[in-house]
């Protein structure tokens, strides 16, 4: 019965080293919730091809760029986002349709950090004849530079927007977590 | 009081497969099966907008339409040329590797139309002279149409070589396809 006892103990402490390291590793991910409140988004550019094989169908690839206010609490692993550009497609009939694309997200210290993003938007159209809308979609982490290299995680975003060229605006709500891959 | 023999089965059995395989048969007959090549003078990119991703190098997010005129169109199964069609698309390349999707429209002399979705995959290789060669391979698969096409189905498997840079387009397709009433 006393030669059992070392291999309970062996496998006692193999379990809580065990449940202690997945604790270890679940802390490691971390929250990040961004507010369209205080950011500055709009289109630098809109390229749109009518495909005329049902009315309103466009494909379109888009540009924006958004700026975070001085006092955005943005942060990305203690490095402060100050800036973000998207660049991507759309696949409308009558505003409504996928979206998806690249967004480079530049922190105070010029880091980068890339997501992949994919969603819908429905929108209508506006006096300006502009398109006013909402976009539901996710985001991937897939890396950086620097010490983002090996950034992941996702994030769900909910985007607000205008494609008006001078007045328009594109804004995110976005929550999710992130971690580096060992 | 007439009853259903083992030897009445194996009849019904062989006139349930005689008339299978003559409906198979007649199926295949509807398909149509054709080939052809689309030439470098008769495709012209009339828009090409292409938005650096900023990511890795090379990297770009690209919409473009392309214009066929074939001068070399020759009637397909129902007598009909085509005598025009149009690729709107999307490209998502890295230095000209990546994935190409998007829309094809032909125009048949008649007026008739037949819609098109297209996905593949682009390469480019180097030549020994170390010129790049870029190669699209894809599938088309056809979605409907207007008039007698009305109820198109099926595919056409394309190659096409080609250079944004230049407008050079290149290709080699082989469709077959059938109508549904």
């Amino acid at each position: 019965m006393n030669k059992q006892l070392p291999l309970k103990l062996i496998l006692t402490t193999a379990m809580l080293t065990a449940l202690f390291s997945c604790s270890a590793w679940a802390q490691q991910r971390h929250a990040i919730t961004m507010s369209g409140e205080g950011m500055k988004g709009r289109y630098i550019q809109q390229n749109i091809i009518d495909v005329d094989d049902a009315p309103g169908h466009q494909i379109r690839n888009f540009e924006i760029h958004r700026t975070f206010s001085p006092d955005s609490q943005l942060a990305i692993d203690g490095e402060r986002i100050v800036e973000a550009w998207v660049r991507g497609y759309s696949n409308y009939t009558g505003g409504i349709g996928p979206v998806w694309g690249y967004t480079t997200w530049i922190t105070e210290k010029g880091n980068k950090i890339f997501t992949e993003g994919i969603g819908t938007s429905e929108a209508q159209i506006t006096d300006t004849g502009s398109r006013r809308g909402t976009y539901h979609g996710t985001s991937r982490f897939t890396g950086g530079t620097g010490r983002f290299a090996k950034i992941r995680g996702l994030l769900v975003d909910i985007s607000r927007f205008d494609t008006d060229p001078k007045a328009g605006y594109n804004t995110v709500d976005s929550h999710g977590e992130y971690w580096f891959e060992q | 009081m007439n009853k259903f023999s083992l030897k009445d089965s194996g009849i019904l059995s062989l006139v349930i497969i005689c008339a299978a395989l003559s409906a198979s048969e007649g199926w295949a007959q509807e398909k149509c099966k054709r080939a052809g090549s689309g030439l470098a003078q008769d495709a012209k990119y009339t828009q090409q907008h292409v938005i650096d991703v900023g990511d890795v190098p090379g990297h770009q997010v690209r919409i473009f339409e392309l214009h066929y005129t074939p001068s070399n169109a020759k009637p397909n199964c129902e007598g009909l040329k085509v005598v025009e069609a149009w690729s709107r698309g999307y490209s998502d390349y890295t230095n000209l590797n990546g994935r190409a999707w998007g829309y094809a429209i032909e125009v048949l002399e008649n007026g008739d139309r037949i819609f098109g979705q297209y996905s593949g995959t682009t390469q480019t290789t180097f030549n020994p002279d170390g010129s790049k060669r870029t190669v699209y391979t894809g599938i088309t698969t056809y979605t409907g149409g207007t008039g007698k096409y009305r109820g198109i189905h099926g595919m056409s498997r394309n190659t096409t070589n080609f250079n944004p840079a230049t407008g050079f387009n290149e290709s080699q397709w082989e469709a077959e396809y059938w109508i549904e009433d």
